[in-house]
């Protein structure tokens, strides 16, 4: 089952002679100079070349990476890597799951990224990598895996992007010519944003026991898990993944905690970077309402006014579906995530992503 | 990650903070930068000149040893925030084995003024060093991390 | 003349000394956020150039028997050595470039190819001499505890040999960089922890075989029969880098101009004043870019000094702004062409290895203050006696 035929220059063999080679060019690697003629030619640290940037929605792509020496193909399906891209001088890091199944060609893997409106690697990654960029990579991480052998029953519920860890593992399935009973739930906000919709589909035509149940969102508004049971009558006795917004996957787990089934629950989520400049905080005035509350410079707009007992809108509390957006009556706030900062009166703001700057004043 | 309430004889170290000298009466190594070299131990402190130390010479303010790449900086919600950390930069491993075992002990720790609610920890390439601009006001000296790569918050 | 308080000594007042820490503190925020793909692209380029360079001497000497191939291969490895050690080994360790978030360009874990440890380095280097910059008994730099380099320190007959110990330390600069940490003078006095001496010497030694074994061992053996004359070339290499080096720091502090301090300044030093002190202590020299990229931009020892975790490309264009600091407070800045930098270092090595008794001091006058005068305001005026045994201040 492990396949270990290594490429020229990443087996253990070559991997000792780089090391007396060591003794030639210290206190460097022997890395340090094959990575002039070739940047793939280092295992001192994980990289990758992009090979291909294919399109899969208006705002989702398929990075198709060509990793260097010391790269281990044998990941587990619905495990995710860390990539470092260069962006004006800096790496910065993000962790994306793998979408490619194990082994696949032994040469490449893929990810599928989905550009966040305002987030600004995710979006140069969609829209800006140039084929031929090297990048940095961490090797494969994360228990949310497909076990082996698999189960013979499975139900995935998924929410956008969080389709990516879920189609490695169905491609792994579907390699193998032996896909179980597996039910799948994709809810996303149109059939067009739905990522691999036509692969899913095909895959559904192509084995008797997947099944595809679509939902899209803007029409038939989110699913439901209390009509779980009609779309799915055995689901308590099925092994079941979730991946998707954080909201999502709350409500997820505290489905499967009230019908006693926890454990046959795993759950995958993709938190939210709030790395950016903080803000410094301020009075948040709520202007409807008259209530005020003091918000720090990392307590986010939605928590200021939750902790003040206003009703605030939300959704997916990351930034990405906009019911939390409120007029900005005066003041000046700060995305966390970019660093950029709004400050135009009556200008529109996300609540769940922005800190204030000094004070404020919604419209709520 | 959550603080764990009686960490102290359970949470493992990495070896070069084991190494450390241990307070009697904690139980628990003395950081490098809390040591004053006057024979007193005061576990939370922040001795200046050993701060400046550990920014000069890139070395972990928890075990005194070279910094590994992944700097980090741990600190209060506020300090994250307004990305002007006053504890040194440490290891990871360090830091992570330090909000499990400080905080238990009920005081202010990690060149805190007072027990923290939520903890930050964030992870940078790099790091500027800021002295006191004055000889009056806030004495400390700040952190401000310039490359961060992970934000996280963990509760007190 | 050891200055102890700066502010006395270039005739400014506090608040005068704190706006010119504010407006270096502008500079230094400036050239912060404009850190970008250009600078990384430099680091880069010179790293890629540095290399190659060193491959190709190594490469071209595996045919060192044959005279130009020595000299062209000696040469490029002296180059390539001289750039590892100056812009690139110095510039990194000091965490200019860990804003770039690369691992492979970081100061926790640059190792440079030289017979010092780089953790080693850091200390004496990044924390003995930055923080304590020309502070007497405090900075090793000041002699390396070996030379007499400032009046107050006390005159010994050993250091009538002191020209020959320069000389000593310029052809084997390396070993005595390797040895630096070790701090002789506490060694002599007895202060310095025999524990960790042990393990700073295991730890030179462990570097110091692997340069000797790469240098003097493997490289001669694999040149079959050129096996003296890639060993010469070598050690030739290991010589052109040692006194190239040599030559540069010594202008930093060593010229006139560069004052020493006392252990008063340095009590409570604001930040402001911490500035002043590395303005005074140290001292520039003038040359092209390409003497700069030589000598690890230590041309510009004022401004890395101010700054010395800011990329070593942009000090020439932090010293434009700081020169004009410099004029508009009337704070002296030393700067000259490189020939007298150094033979300014070099007489005062001479000088001062004779008793002061011996030799005439420098002048003693402090710069004249070029701020316009201006009525002092009453919190600058001093108290005054009155003779009822009352304090007030003279009234404007």
């Amino acid at each position: 089952m492990t396949d270990t035929t290594p490429s020229v220059g990443t087996g253990r063999g070559w991997a000792r002679l780089r090391g007396m080679a060591g003794q030639l060019t210290t206190p460097l690697h022997p890395d340090d100079y094959l990575s002039m003629v070739n940047p793939l030619w280092s295992a001192r640290e994980l990289r990758g070349r992009v090979e291909q940037v294919v399109p899969e929605t208006d705002d989702a792509a398929t990075l198709v990476i060509r990793p260097g020496w010391g790269w281990s193909f044998q990941h587990h399906a619905g495990q995710y890597i860390g990539i470092g891209v260069q962006v004006d001088g800096r790496f910065h890091w993000r962790s994306y799951s793998l979408s490619s199944p194990p082994l696949h060609d032994r040469r490449t893997i893929t990810i599928t990224v989905r550009a966040m409106p305002e987030g600004f690697l995710s979006d140069h990654l969609v829209r800006g990598l140039a084929p031929g960029t090297i990048v940095r990579l961490a090797a494969p991480a994360g228990d949310f895996v497909l076990p082996s052998p698999p189960p013979a029953r499975m139900l995935f519920l998924v929410g956008g992007s969080g389709i990516t860890p879920v189609i490695s593992m169905l491609r792994t399935l579907d390699r193998r010519g032996t896909v179980p009973d597996v039910l799948l739930v994709y809810s996303s906000p149109t059939p067009d944003r739905m990522i691999f919709r036509d692969e899913l589909q095909a895959l559904a035509v192509r084995h008797d026991g997947f099944r595809l149940h679509e939902q899209h969102t803007d029409v038939q508004g989110m699913f439901d898990l209390e009509n779980l049971d009609e779309v799915c009558p055995d689901w308590r006795d099925r092994e079941t993944w979730a991946c998707g917004p954080a909201p999502m996957l709350d409500a997820v787990e505290d489905f499967w905690d009230r019908a006693g089934r926890r454990e046959q629950l795993h759950v995958e989520r993709f938190s939210l970077d709030l790395g950016g400049d903080g803000a410094e905080g301020g009075t948040v005035t709520f202007a409807y309402t008259g209530k005020q509350v003091e918000a720090d410079g990392a307590t986010t707009l939605l928590e200021a006014g939750e902790q003040a007992g206003v009703g605030m809108p939300y959704g997916c509390r990351m930034g990405i579906c906009h019911t939390c957006t409120l007029t900005l009556a005066s003041g000046r706030v700060r995305d966390l995530r970019s660093g950029e900062e709004h400050h135009e009166p009556n200008e529109n703001i996300q609540t769940c992503v922005t800190a204030a700057c000094g004070d404020v004043t919604l419209n709520i | 990650m959550t603080v764990d309430g009686d960490a102290r004889s359970t949470v493992p170290l990495p070896a070069d903070l084991a190494d450390r000298p241990v307070d009697p009466r904690r139980g628990v190594p003395v950081p490098f930068v809390s040591d004053a070299e006057d024979g007193t131990v005061e576990i939370g402190r922040v001795v200046k000149k050993r701060a400046i130390r550990c920014a000069l010479s890139r070395i972990c303010g928890l075990c005194g040893i070279s910094l590994e790449w992944g700097v980090t900086f741990v600190g209060s919600a506020e300090e994250a925030g307004a990305n002007a950390f006053h504890y040194p930069p440490l290891h990871r491993g360090c830091a992570e084995a330090a909000l499990r075992l400080y905080p238990a002990l009920g005081e202010p720790v990690l060149g805190q003024p007072a027990r923290v609610d939520t903890w930050a920890l964030v992870v940078t390439g790099g790091f500027e060093l800021e002295r006191p601009a004055s000889r009056h006001g806030d004495q400390r000296v700040a952190f401000h991390a310039n490359a961060v790569s992970e934000d996280l918050r963990l509760p007190g | 003349m050891a200055i102890s308080d700066v502010k006395e000594y270039t005739h400014l007042s506090e608040a005068e000394v704190e706006e010119l820490g504010r407006e270096l503190d502008a500079i230094r925020a400036e050239i912060e956020a404009s850190r970008g793909a250009a600078d990384a692209a430099y680091i880069n380029r010179i790293i890629t150039i540095q290399r190659r360079l060193a491959a190709a001497g190594r490469i071209t000497l595996f045919a060192s028997r044959f005279p130009p191939a020595w000299v062209a291969g000696t040469l490029m490895l002296g180059v390539a050595k001289i750039l590892e050690n100056m812009e690139i080994g110095h510039n990194v360790m000091h965490g200019q470039w860990d804003w770039m978030n690369d691992p492979e360009i970081h100061s926790s874990n640059w190792e440079w190819d030289t017979a010092q440890p780089a953790e080693q380095w850091k200390h004496s280097h990044n924390y003995v001499h930055h923080q304590f910059t020309n502070v007497l008994g405090y900075d090793n730099d000041i002699g390396y505890g070996i030379l007499r380099m400032a009046r107050e320190q006390k005159w010994h007959p050993a250091n009538l040999g002191q020209p020959v110990y320069n000389t000593l330390l310029a052809l084997l600069f390396q070993w005595g960089v390797a040895l630096h940490d070790l701090d002789l003078e506490a060694i002599r006095k007895r202060r310095k922890d025999p524990k960790e001496m042990k393990r700073q010497l295991r730890q030179i030694g462990r570097k110091i075989r692997r340069q000797i074994g790469k240098d003097y061992v493997l490289y001669p053996l694999l040149s079959g029969p050129a096996f003296l004359s890639t060993l010469k070339a070598n050690a030739t290499a290991n010589l052109i880098r040692n006194v190239w080096s040599y030559m540069i720091i010594f202008c930093g502090h060593f010229p006139d101009g560069a004052m020493h301090f006392t252990e008063e300044e340095i009590e409570d030093e604001t930040r402001a004043e911490w500035y002043l002190r590395q303005m005074l202590g140290s001292a520039n020299f003038e040359g092209g870019p390409l003497l700069h990229v030589m000598s690890g931009n230590l041309g510009f020892q004022i401004e890395h000094h101010l700054f010395p975790d800011l990329p070593s490309n942009r000090y020439a264009e932090i010293s434009v702004r700081v020169r004009a600091l410099c004029e508009r407070y009337g704070i002296p800045y030393t700067t000259g062409p490189l020939h007298r930098q150094y033979g300014q270092a070099l007489r005062t090595i001479w000088k001062l290895s004779l008793p002061n008794g011996m030799t005439s001091e420098p002048d003693p006058t402090p710069p004249p203050r070029r701020l316009p005068r201006r009525r002092l305001t009453d919190a600058e005026r001093p108290v005054r006696r009155l003779e009822t045994g009352s304090w007030s201040r003279r009234s404007a």
